[in-house]
């Protein structure tokens, strides 16, 4: 045990600040901190709307900052609601390719039948406020759905809807 | 990428203190140092005081910032503007219109000439303040004196003035088949009205005696109705041990444990109390639970509290023993279960269980063959639609629609949602390719219930098929697009690839518009083409006879062998006629609250003859059959053979 330390000692004086200033240790979040974090009704527009905290999704990182979000209950089983997801940004995140700072957002989609992708569309939760469209393309390599599926950097580094994906990268301040 | 297990391992090796949730927090702190190796170290040493995995990733030097609270806002209700209203020509919804003219005519509505129209289901009252008046009923097909003629049992609801005594129980229908076109009802001579809250009915001979029997799930105790072979029936239900006592849904007969006897599965929607009925407000359901695109409707499902999941094992004597634990269905997050399929969806030869559910997640339980399942609903691309949604999925078929022999699964669902067409990629995988195929956006206004895979043109690819009906009578008075009575749907097979809507002619069963729930299918004349039963709510039911299929055709009804449930129940069996190989599985369930034909159909095309037919017994024995000709229905019987051909019957074409 103490040789190993002593190993990774080393490895660590020379990588750490290069690893820590990259990636800065985001993991995904456990349920406590999600629902610690995201709202059992969010604030969209003038109302509140219930979240399905089951659905929740996200990551995390040393400083306890959290990027999250969690289907929201629309009326009717709609499929294609205004907005199907909320989600909470507490560091600047690239999101294909838009650029969030930290707050609260809405997100919905609509199906491209002719190009097989979901597009989808960033509002702004307490306004409603467009932000920009952006395409989620279908996942080829596994059957797996989810409800919503923020994968940790280190590993796929995509928010997952259903079998769609969108990249993102967390923004250094 | 991952380095950490071997220095993981030589840890604990070195260290015996080190128990295994210290280990267990070294391979995590581990695996953060490919992230960030220097907060890993700074921790590590740290660990067997901190086994909290969460300390490991805790940057140092940084201090920990309070998440900021989500901003609150006042009042309103969910949002989530729906699909734009599709009104025909006439400015009807298009679930309640969208008809032409002329066309091929498949479907015949016979149901006043059949003798069903005097019979009428009844479930609350018409306002439907509350989800327990709303989802209607199922359909069960039986031929319960083994006459060889296909009998409809219909299953009815109840009120609470009944409950209270007020007025008479609404009874259920068992409609003999008379081998003439008509049908007389026996129901209260065979002893199998029901008078409760009925909702669904599996049919399966559950103590292989060789005579079907019927399950009948209710809101308040379900009914075991035991074949005396008389033509009566007698309810064991509380001697067996099924009855529950809440809100059952669509039920599944299957042996899962290869003994041999047939297992039943049922699936629990909402825990429903009389004396405590959903309301919205503070001290009730959430309004959005109460609503429907704003508009004030029944509450729920969502808002109110799940009733589990029941598997129950045949002890072979007659009781049945609750094995939901142990066999790891038990819905321990109580989803709103509708309907479930046992069926065998990897090959593996172990019937695996489907459960649709309402609202939420579906399950996909894989059989492991040790009496227990895995739940895969997730993996395997079952749980959701393709774009994550949890649908409101209401009715389940099975189907080998694109010839390949893995079973697709087609689910129906609610209003302002496609149905999702769910691909049998192999090994338990799925992929919704509803879009693909060509059946997601015309099915977005239908609210779907009970739904099949039939060959109705006998050309051998299995078509679609799906009983239509909206759970808000408000329906009808708000533009939305859909409406309280809607029209069947039926999708023609394009050979594998995509469907195609069948246009509801003018006048024909396609064009029937009634508040659909319950569907089952199957050869009511013997006359080798496909028909389909449909239960209304609160109204009479519909006898679509069959008037389009020319094709060749075969029957088979399938009998099981010592080790195999009598009624063959789980087996699959594959036809080859020339290039093509296509299978079909013997089940009970699925189709929202129903029970399809027990016998299977296969269309032929142009075939005269069959070149072999493989069955794939639930014993486990794979035996190969050859029929004398096509165009009749035949008996396998397992380890015996081929025998008793019945030809088209000759009463119900001339009443034609």
């Amino acid at each position: 045990m103490l040789k190993w330390v002593r190993v990774s000692g080393l490895l660590l004086f020379f990588v750490c600040p290069l690893s820590f200033a990259q990636k800065g240790a985001w993991r995904q979040a456990t349920a406590a901190e999600l629902a610690a974090a995201l709202p059992s009704r969010a604030s969209v527009e003038n109302e509140r709307i219930e979240t399905e905290m089951r659905t929740a999704s996200g990551i995390i990182d040393g400083h306890k900052r959290v990027i999250a979000g969690t289907v929201l209950i629309t009326a009717g089983y709609s499929a294609e609601g205004k907005y199907s997801h909320y989600l909470l940004v507490q560091a600047r995140l690239n999101l294909g390719g838009i650029v969030l700072k930290p707050g609260q957002y809405v997100m919905g989609w609509t199906r491209d039948e002719r190009a097989d992708v979901l597009k989808a569309h960033l509002n702004e939760a307490a306004t409603g406020r467009l932000i920009g469209t952006i395409v989620a393309k279908r996942i080829t390599d596994s059957n797996r759905v989810e409800s919503l599926r923020i994968w940790p950097p280190d590993e796929k580094s995509i928010m997952q809807i259903g079998r769609f994906s969108i990249p993102y990268k967390v923004m250094e301040q | 990428m991952w380095l950490a297990p071997t220095w993981g391992d030589a840890a604990i090796t070195a260290s015996p203190t080190f128990d295994r949730s210290h280990n267990e927090v070294c391979r995590r702190i581990l695996a953060a140092m490919l992230q960030s190796l220097c907060s890993a170290l700074l921790v590590c040493g740290l660990a067997g005081a901190f086994p909290d995995v969460a300390f490991a990733q805790v940057a140092p030097g940084m201090p920990p910032t309070s998440v900021p609270p989500a901003a609150t806002g006042t009042g309103g209700e969910a949002t989530g503007p729906p699909r734009p209203g599709q009104f025909d020509s006439q400015h009807r919804p298009i679930t309640a219109g969208g008809f032409v003219a002329s066309g091929p005519v498949v479907f015949e509505d016979v149901s006043e000439k059949a003798g069903l129209q005097h019979w009428t289901h009844k479930m609350g009252t018409s306002q439907k303040k509350y989800i327990i008046e709303t989802n209607g009923s199922g359909i069960g097909l039986i031929d319960y004196d083994n006459d060889g003629w296909l009998d409809i049992y219909i299953v009815n609801g109840s009120t609470f003035d009944a409950l209270d005594g007020k007025e008479p129980s609404p009874h259920a229908g068992l409609f003999h088949n008379n081998h003439d076109g008509t049908f007389t009802d026996v129901a209260a001579k065979a002893g199998v009205t029901n008078d409760r809250w009925g909702v669904g009915v599996a049919i399966a001979d559950y103590d292989n005696d060789g005579w079907p029997d019927i399950y009948v799930t209710n809101w308040g105790k379900n009914r075991l109705f035991h074949n005396n072979h008389d033509g009566t029936f007698t309810d064991v239900a509380e001697k067996a041990g099924v009855t529950l006592g809440n809100w059952s849904t669509g039920a599944t007969w299957g042996d899962y444990d290869g003994d041999g006897q047939l297992d039943l599965f049922v699936p629990g929607y909402v825990h429903f109390e009389r004396n405590n009925l959903p309301s919205s407000g503070p001290n009730g359901v959430p309004d959005t639970f109460c609503s429907f695109r704003g508009v004030a409707v029944n509450c729920g499902p969502r808002g109110l509290k799940g009733e589990p999941d029941h598997l129950f094992h045949n002890n072979g004597d007659g009781t049945f023993t609750d094995v939901s634990e142990k066999a790891r269905v038990a819905d321990k997050p109580g989803y709103y279960g509708l309907s479930s399929l046992f069926v065998d969806v990897n090959n593996d030869g172990k019937l695996d269980l489907l459960v649709a559910d309402d609202s939420t997640p579906n399950y996909l339980y894989l059989n492991k063959g040790d009496g227990t399942f895995e739940d895969v609903s997730y993996a395997s691309g079952y749980a959701l639609n393709e774009a994550g949604r949890e649908t409101a999925s209401m009715g389940i078929a099975a189907g080998d629609y694109t010839n390949n022999g893995k079973l697709d699964i087609f689910n129906t669902t609610f209003s302002d949602d496609y149905k999702p067409l769910y691909r049998n990629e192999g090994e338990g995988n799925f992929t919704d390719i509803s879009y693909q195929a060509g059946i997601a956006e015309i099915s977005v206004p239908f609210l779907g219930w009970g739904d099949a895979f039939l060959d109705y043109d006998n050309d051998g690819w299995k078509d679609l098929m799906m009983a239509d009906g909206h759970v808000y009578p408000q329906a009808d008075q708000y533009p939305w697009g859909t409406s309280w009575a809607q029209r069947p749907m039926l999708f023609h097979n394009l050979k594998g690839g995509k469907f195609e809507a069948v246009p509801a002619v003018e006048g024909t069963g396609l064009a029937r518009v009634v508040s659909g729930r319950g569907l089952a299918a199957g050869d009511l004349f013997n006359d080798g083409k496909i028909d389909v039963v449909i239960n209304a709510m609160d109204g009479r039911p519909l006898l679509l006879r069959n008037v389009f299929a020319k094709n060749h055709w075969l029957g088979l009804k399938l009998v099981g062998g010592p080790k195999s449930p009598r009624d063959a129940v789980g087996a699959a069996v594959y036809v080859t006629e020339g290039g093509t190989k296509q299978r079909q599985d013997v089940a009970s369930g699925g189709s929202y609250a129903s029970t399809s034909d027990p016998r299977l159909h296969f269309g032929l095309g142009d075939a005269q003859s069959v070149s072999d037919i493989e069955v794939h017994w639930p014993s486990g024995k794979l035996e190969h059959f050859s029929v004398p000709g096509v165009d009749r229905i035949v008996t396998i019987t397992e380890g015996t053979g081929v025998s008793g051909a019945t030809k088209p019957g000759a009463q119900s074409s001339a009443n034609r």
